[in-house]
């Protein structure tokens, strides 16, 4: 049964009073001509036209909105957490501590742990970066030097991979760079000082590791936190210290020797102090830099 | 949308365009809102015109329709209308009949006038009803019997003549 015809029945069965006048009188509706209007389909076209245009670029709009967010929190995500799906920011305690003391350790791309928490719960890493902070080894220096080496950092790293091992302020005042490497290269130090306000304002030092070497021990570590953590070992904060070629844990608990027995001489570990936030155990600024 | 859609489209207007406009007159109590109302609506149904199924063209429009009346209805509320929308030179005897059916239907809330031009103007069952408004089908009876009721003694007026007259 249609339901015009139940509606009848419902209507038989069961009528109102008033019912019936009112359908007459409604009814008279269809004497009733609308105003002439030649145009009015014509109208609706283009009212209609005119709406999917607004519709659509509303949709575009979106699209576009959406795009932009997903960019800049692509981007954000990637200045936050680096190259591996685990943070990475810059400073460490080895080189905050002596940046301050011996003009820059040359520590860099620590791999900071975000959220993470000393076993008091307390946070004893860094609070969470912004996504304008860059990796820097000179963590608060800033001179022409310092600045002019941070714009070919990256460069060294893709270019000479296997040759570049870090940096650090080779003065306390920060107008001298030490860049280490694993050997002489005469492209990368003439690159290097061609790039520096002044060829003197560099010198080159041998190291064992490269930057490609330490790193990979850094994110490496960083990924298997929770196994260390298993082991007894709360990984708090990783980076590197280009000043003694090494990769610096901060750690805590009582087995973090184990660290050292596996990775060797290339990964020193520090226990983390009570700190405020930034603050590494030193009392030096922890950059928040990143790789 | 394709030249073969909008070419059914505006099929589909010429076809229904009276119907549309009364039914809009019905319930907005002059030709001026009610044109405005289908053309909103008609706007509307452009844009959604190749998700529409076969057939269901008119109960497309038709709910569209009823949602921005009721939301119009809504905001209109909270407007202060400053004149009479002037309305197009109509003969005598569509003038009186005009003025029959606005006075019937005057003063109904929105719903309720709604829910009586569907119901007894439209033919529609209370089910039809509710699917086209989106009102629980318990509501729309009881606006009915409201309705009907508020009506009975505008019903029993002699006041009715000409075309509309009770007999």
């Amino acid at each position: 049964m249609s339901d015009a015809t139940r509606g009848r029945r419902e209507r038989d069965v069961a009528p109102e009073p008033g019912e019936l006048q009112l359908r007459k009188v409604l009814s008279t509706m269809n004497d009733l001509e609308p105003p002439r209007d030649d145009l009015f389909a014509q109208r609706a076209l283009q009212r209609g036209r005119a709406r999917t245009s607004r519709h659509r670029s509303t949709v575009f709009g979106a699209a576009a909105a959406l795009v932009v967010v997903g960019a800049v929190g692509g981007t954000w995500v990637a200045a936050t957490h680096g190259p591996s799906s685990n943070s990475v920011s810059a400073g460490s305690a080895a080189r905050s501590g002596k940046d301050s003391s011996s003009a820059g350790s040359g520590a860099s791309a620590p791999e900071s742990l975000q959220g993470s928490t000393a076993p008091g719960g307390r946070a004893v890493g860094p609070s969470m970066p912004s996504a304008r902070d860059i990796r820097t080894w000179f963590g608060a220096l800033s001179t022409r030097q310092t600045n002019a080496f941070d714009a070919i950092d990256s460069t060294l790293a893709s270019r000479w991979p296997d040759v570049y091992s870090g940096a650090y302020a080779a003065t306390r005042t920060g107008d001298r760079v030490a860049v280490a490497v694993t050997r002489h290269d005469p492209g990368l130090e003439s690159f290097v000082a061609g790039a520096m306000p002044a060829p003197t304002d560099v010198e080159f030092v041998i190291r064992s590791h490269t930057f490609a070497q330490k790193q990979k021990v850094a994110r490496e570590i960083v990924d298997q936190r929770e196994l260390w953590r298993s082991k007894g070992v709360e990984i708090v904060g990783v980076t590197q210290d280009g000043r003694s070629d090494q990769v610096v844990v901060v750690a805590d608990g009582s087995s973090t020797g184990l660290l050292v027995q596996q990775y060797g001489d290339i990964v020193r570990v520090e226990p983390p102090t009570p700190a405020p936030l930034g603050k590494v155990p030193g009392g030096g600024t922890l950059p928040p830099l990143q790789r | 949308m394709r030249r073969r859609d909008e070419a059914a489209f505006r099929s589909f207007v010429e076809a229904r365009q009276t119907m549309l406009r009364r039914r809009a007159y019905l319930l907005c109590g002059n030709w001026a809102d009610g044109d405005e109302l289908v053309q909103e609506a008609l706007a509307r149904v452009y844009v959604a015109w190749p998700r529409i199924a076969a057939g269901a063209e008119t109960a497309y429009t038709r709910r569209t329709m009823m949602n921005l009346f009721l939301n119009d209805q809504r905001k209109r509320r909270r407007e202060v209308l400053t004149d009479e929308a002037p309305e197009p030179a109509t003969v005598e005897h569509d003038r009186e009949l005009a003025m029959t059916l606005t006075a019937l239907l005057d003063d109904l809330p929105e719903k309720q006038r709604a829910i009586l031009v569907l119901r007894f103007w439209e033919d529609l069952t209370v089910p039809q009803i509710a699917e086209c408004t989106g009102v629980a089908e318990g509501t729309i009876k009881s606006h009915i019997s409201r309705g009907l009721a508020a009506l009975r003694g505008r019903l029993a007026e002699p006041p009715l003549s000409g075309a509309g007259a009770v007999s």
